[in-house]
């Protein structure tokens, strides 16, 4: 009976070692003439775990169109077209980039499998003609535009060396260099219309 | 009534074992004194290792001013002793700024001051506060001869947008008499 007590206390000590979060102390003591000191250290630990957020445009799962109509009387003669649409309209979107796990690289593609967008005749207007800018180009730089894509910009972070916390917006604009023949380019995921923006930490 | 006989046995069996714990829990202890005067300090319930507060910040809410509290409380206990004649005052202080919470990635620079963590005491005879980034930080004093024993309770402020990864660091009680 005895062997069995002893067998269910070791069982019992073992058990309460293993459970995680079990605690142990740090004790000390002091004794004699003053002056006495005793000390003991609490150790902390805070997980913070890797985090990147990224909007483009509209939250929500909203994908924005952004249009350009130049009009028959300036077709081509180099005069910017501003856009509509965006969330913030006139061709404005918002950005919101927020990262903790290091430098953050953007980098936009798109769906024209490098021939620029088109108009379902065989004709096509390069990403060239489509200006972007920024509303801070030295926080949150928007990469350039181009029919292969690839194009990448990185946003200094804003504390330390990982952590980007932006809300800026992007601004397009057609650049109207040249005549194309009529018809309407691109679209809502179709003729090469999309860009995709890919944020990524290392 | 005999058929009520058991089940009142059993509460009055129960309140009394109720009443039993509760005073278990006193928090303040009279000892008796003691000519060589003598302090101690235990900081975590049991055993010699040293305890740790773990926070683990869920990834929607880092920096969002949710607190975030740690699982368990930390027994925090100092008892001093000394002579009736010759009575002494023991002063309980933390340095929460010579060991901060610094991510352990060896490529970081990063740290967590420590005056993002609070404590709230269960009873108070330790009172609730906050670590202050001080070496020297008072938190309470007594008088011999007696064993006081409370239990904290640790929250992160979570007001950092801070880099990912895991932050380490000690803070020190030291329990003395001048």
């Amino acid at each position: 009976m005895k062997n069995i007590y002893k067998q269910i206390v070791t069982t019992a000590l073992l058990a309460a070692t293993a459970m995680p979060g079990t605690l142990l102390a740090e004790a000390t003591s002091d004794d004699g003439a003053t002056p006495l000191s005793a000390a003991a250290r609490l150790d902390f630990q805070i997980n913070i775990p890797g985090i990147l957020r990224f909007r483009v445009g509209s939250d929500a799962g909203t994908i924005d169109l952004v249009q350009f109509t130049p009009t028959a009387a300036n077709l081509g003669d180099d005069t910017d077209i501003d856009g509509t649409g965006g969330d913030l309209t006139g061709g404005e979107v918002t950005v919101d980039l927020f990262s903790n796990a290091g430098q953050i690289t953007i980098t936009p593609t798109n769906n024209s499998s490098g021939a620029g967008l088109d108009n379902g005749l065989g004709d096509t207007i390069s990403y060239d003609e489509i200006l972007t800018s920024s509303s801070d180009a030295a926080v949150l730089p928007v990469p350039v535009l181009s029919d292969a894509g690839g194009t990448t910009s990185q946003p200094p972070p804003t504390s330390g060396s990982r952590v980007t916390n932006l809300t800026e917006s992007w601004t397009y604009t057609y650049d109207n260099t040249d005549v194309y023949p009529e018809g309407t380019y691109g679209g809502v995921n179709t003729q090469g219309g999309r860009v995709t923006y890919t944020a990524a930490s290392p | 009534m005999p058929g009520h006989t058991l089940p009142t046995v059993l509460k009055s069996l129960l309140l009394v074992c109720a009443l039993w714990c509760a005073m278990a829990d006193a928090v303040v202890f009279n000892l008796n004194n003691r000519a060589t005067p003598r302090i101690n300090i235990r900081v975590g319930a049991a055993g010699s290792n040293i305890t740790e507060v773990a926070f683990t910040v869920p990834a929607g809410q880092i920096g969002d001013n949710n607190p975030i509290t740690a699982a368990g409380r930390v027994r925090i206990q100092v008892l001093i002793r000394a002579s009736a004649a010759n009575p002494l005052t023991g002063f309980l202080t933390v340095d929460s700024l010579s060991n901060p919470l610094e991510n352990t990635d060896p490529g970081s620079t990063s740290s967590i001051p420590f005056s993002e963590i609070s404590w709230t005491a269960r009873d108070g005879d330790i009172p609730s506060g906050a670590f202050q980034d001080e070496i020297d930080q008072d938190i309470v004093s007594f008088q011999s001869s007696q064993r006081y024993r409370d239990f904290h309770t640790f929250s992160y402020a979570n007001t950092l947008e801070i880099e990912s990864g895991t932050y380490e660091g000690h803070v020190i009680y030291t329990w003395a008499v001048p």
